[in-house]
């Protein structure tokens, strides 16, 4: 299996946050629900899956108290919202159509401080989820935009060929401002070419990502055709000097 | 005479012929690009451009 160390992993996002620490080191453990569907008398046992999976990740090391990070989202501002968020980790870095894995919904967390020095912290952070992970593909690297614009000549193209069975797209906003609201729309193309608008998330303003409100973190299901090629347009209400930093993937369901 | 197409969805294409042969000469940079609004009405400018909005299915034609 491989393995991937501090320096490779691009972004770690819970929502808006970046939860990757100074040193961070993640172990993930997925659990899959069999029931028994034998009766008695029968001569073997049979089991059946409905799909359910139970997620529990464990993250442990050094964060600073910086605004964003993972200490001020659980500890410095605990009135912070940080469940329902989805959970993306770049163990291939941060690049255009580089593999993630997100994880949906954070349904429960745990966070145990175990030593503190001036502006650092020694913790762990437990994350549980109801999902597997989704093997996700990064269409619009996290960094700042400040003109309104669209990836589309940048050719990301993960999947070499359409497929129509749906899926999802995952937006972590971690930085906004200059202008009242922000749209940001995924497109996808069978050329390359021609790109139809896919999905719009919801449009979210300054105050949803310094809130950490769950438009600052959106995962939505996807139905039908998801083409090769993917691109993200994005868009600002009343801007002045708008900037938003942000990360956008695709996941294709199998 | 070109046909007349209504967008199903809000595209985005290379703005015109010379913009496309950028496009597939790798310029992308340098090619202009149109933005088209869901239920906007538009006329491909070459048939390149007609075959790639009909594979994608961003456009219907208008009766």
């Amino acid at each position: 299996m491989a393995k991937f160390s501090s320096k490779d992993v691009g972004f770690a996002l819970l929502g808006p946050y970046n939860i990757l620490g100074a040193i961070s080191k993640f172990d993930d453990t997925v659990e899959l629900k069999l029931n028994e569907t034998y009766a008695l008398g029968e001569a073997d046992e049979s089991y059946w899956s409905s799909g359910a999976k139970n997620t529990q990740i464990t993250q442990e090391g050094w964060y600073d108290d910086a605004v964003g990070q993972l200490h001020q989202a659980f500890v410095g501002a605990s009135s912070l919202p940080v469940l329902g968020l989805p959970l993306s980790i770049a163990p291939h870095g941060n690049t255009n159509a580089a593999r993630i894995d997100t994880y949906p919904s954070v349904q429960r967390v745990g966070y145990t401080v175990q030593m503190a020095t001036s502006e650092v912290t020694k913790a762990q952070a437990r994350y549980g989820l109801w999902y597997g992970k989704r093997e996700t593909y990064i269409v619009h690297a996290l960094g700042a935009e400040t003109t309104a614009g669209s990836t589309d000549p940048l050719d990301v193209h993960p999947y070499v060929t359409n497929t129509s069975n749906g899926g999802a797209v995952v937006l972590h906003v971690t930085a906004l401002s200059g202008c009242a609201t922000c749209t940001i729309t995924v497109r996808h193309s069978t050329d390359g070419i021609t790109w139809a608008d896919k999905q719009a998330f919801q449009a979210l303003a300054p105050s949803d990502v310094t809130n950490g409100t769950a438009l600052a973190g959106q995962y939505i299901t996807l139905t039908s055709t998801m083409n090769q090629y993917w691109s993200v347009a994005w868009t600002y209400g009343t801007p002045a000097t708008p900037n938003v930093t942000f990360m956008v993937g695709v996941y294709r369901a199998p | 005479m070109a046909k007349t197409y209504r967008a199903t969805v809000g595209f985005a294409c290379p703005a015109d012929a010379e913009s496309l042969k950028k496009w597939h000469a790798g310029k992308k940079d340098d090619a202009k690009t149109m933005t088209v609004k869901k239920g906007d009405k538009v006329v491909p400018y070459n048939e390149a451009i007609e075959k790639s909005w009909l594979a994608n299915g961003v456009v219907e034609e208008v009766k």
